[in-house]
């Protein structure tokens, strides 16, 4: 059962592979953009731990204790050599607790805006999870919210 | 299906090799597992044909399917198979084997209720066998998503597969969703709490 046009020593990773990646990203983002649309972000719990999370976000990255630094990522700075460094080692104590604790997802880059191409930065569950938390805490995602509940009451 | 699958020996030595994985496959499942791949049953034997008559043989794989597409992924050990010399070497092999069991067996007063008496009678054994084992496996890669993440990262906590569902939880899951409650709880669980995978578990 061989592959015609099927070479071993050049093929790349399966596209069809990669697409399934994307598509639960895609799914993921969905999910969670209905769910800071359908019930007040404040109250939102996304995981067991959230609490230790947030603690634990807070204590290794104090600048993020400021809204404005929430608000909006500096993605150049988390993907720098040093910012990737310190979030790989926030991350790691999660591998054994955290479902998909580094499965790729996207994080809007502006919390004031919803998710769109050019608003997204992939990172992994874990920093989504810690970025997001702290972000409803912060009420930052409220806006989000009201603007989806007003949508929704003019329609 | 050829004959070096059939005796049971083959099979409980490929079953002992499945249970260790290394440190790179276990990585390569983990991040598979989350595209919700299904399991391929009933397959005993790939084999991947390489230039020059070239067989990779993996026995008892580990076969899985991409919903959706027509990408499938194979676990296992591939061991290299020269078909012209290997495959007949076995087969004379398995030929003088099976031919000295008959003898044994004629010597013993011909075969006895139990024994295999043909070679469907040994397939369906066979088959049988195999069976229980995808069963097995089955079970711990199927039933309990979280509990198979913690069996196989070895280390993680008990603690992690029994984790608590709020009820707040479940009813967010069913208005979200628009499922019954019971399902709402069944996703929770699974995910192990994890809200938006629960969502996404269920919208499926």
């Amino acid at each position: 059962m061989s592959i015609p046009g099927f070479d071993a020593e050049t093929a790349g990773n399966n596209e069809e592979i990669e697409m399934q990646f994307a598509v639960k990203t895609v799914e993921h983002l969905e999910a969670y953009e209905r769910l800071i649309s359908g019930i007040p972000p404040r109250n939102l719990k996304l995981t067991p731990m959230d609490n230790e999370l947030h603690e634990n976000f807070l204590s290794t990255f104090p600048e993020y204790a400021s809204p404005e630094a929430l608000r909006n990522l500096n993605e150049d700075e988390m993907k720098s050599a040093k910012g990737k460094e310190r979030w790989r080692n926030f991350i790691l104590p999660y591998e054994k607790r955290l479902k998909d604790y580094n499965f790729g997802t996207l994080v809007r880059k502006d919390s004031d805006r919803g998710y769109a191409e050019d608003n997204s930065i992939l990172v992994t569950r874990t920093q989504f999870f810690a970025i997001e938390i702290a972000r409803n805490r912060a009420g930052l995602n409220d806006k989000i919210y009201q603007e989806a509940q007003a949508k929704k009451q003019a329609s | 299906m050829s004959l070096e699958n059939l005796t049971l020996e083959d099979n409980d030595g490929a079953v002992g090799n499945i249970d260790i994985q290394s440190r790179p496959e276990r990585k390569a499942r983990k991040a598979l597992e989350g595209l919700g791949l299904k399991r391929v049953q009933g397959i005993q034997r790939v084999t991947l044909r390489r230039p020059k008559n070239v067989l990779l043989v993996v026995a008892n794989p580990e076969v899985y399917k991409a919903p959706g597409s027509d990408t499938y992924i194979v676990y296992g050990e591939a061991k290299l198979e020269d078909p012209s010399s290997a495959a007949q070497l076995s087969a004379q092999a398995q030929l003088a084997a099976s031919s000295q069991a008959a003898q044994k067996a004629h010597q013993q007063g011909g075969f006895k209720d139990g024994v295999p008496k043909s070679l469907e009678d040994l397939m369906a054994e066979h088959g049988d066998d195999d069976g229980h084992d995808h069963h097995d496996h089955d079970h711990s890669h199927g039933a309990g998503d979280g509990e198979t993440k913690a069996a196989n990262s070895g280390t993680a906590t008990d603690g992690d597969s029994d984790v608590k569902i709020e009820e707040e939880e479940v009813k967010l899951v069913m208005a979200q969703t628009g499922c019954t409650e019971e399902k709402a709880r069944e996703a929770l669980k699974a995910e192990k709490g994890d809200l938006i995978n629960a969502i996404m578990r269920v919208g499926t």
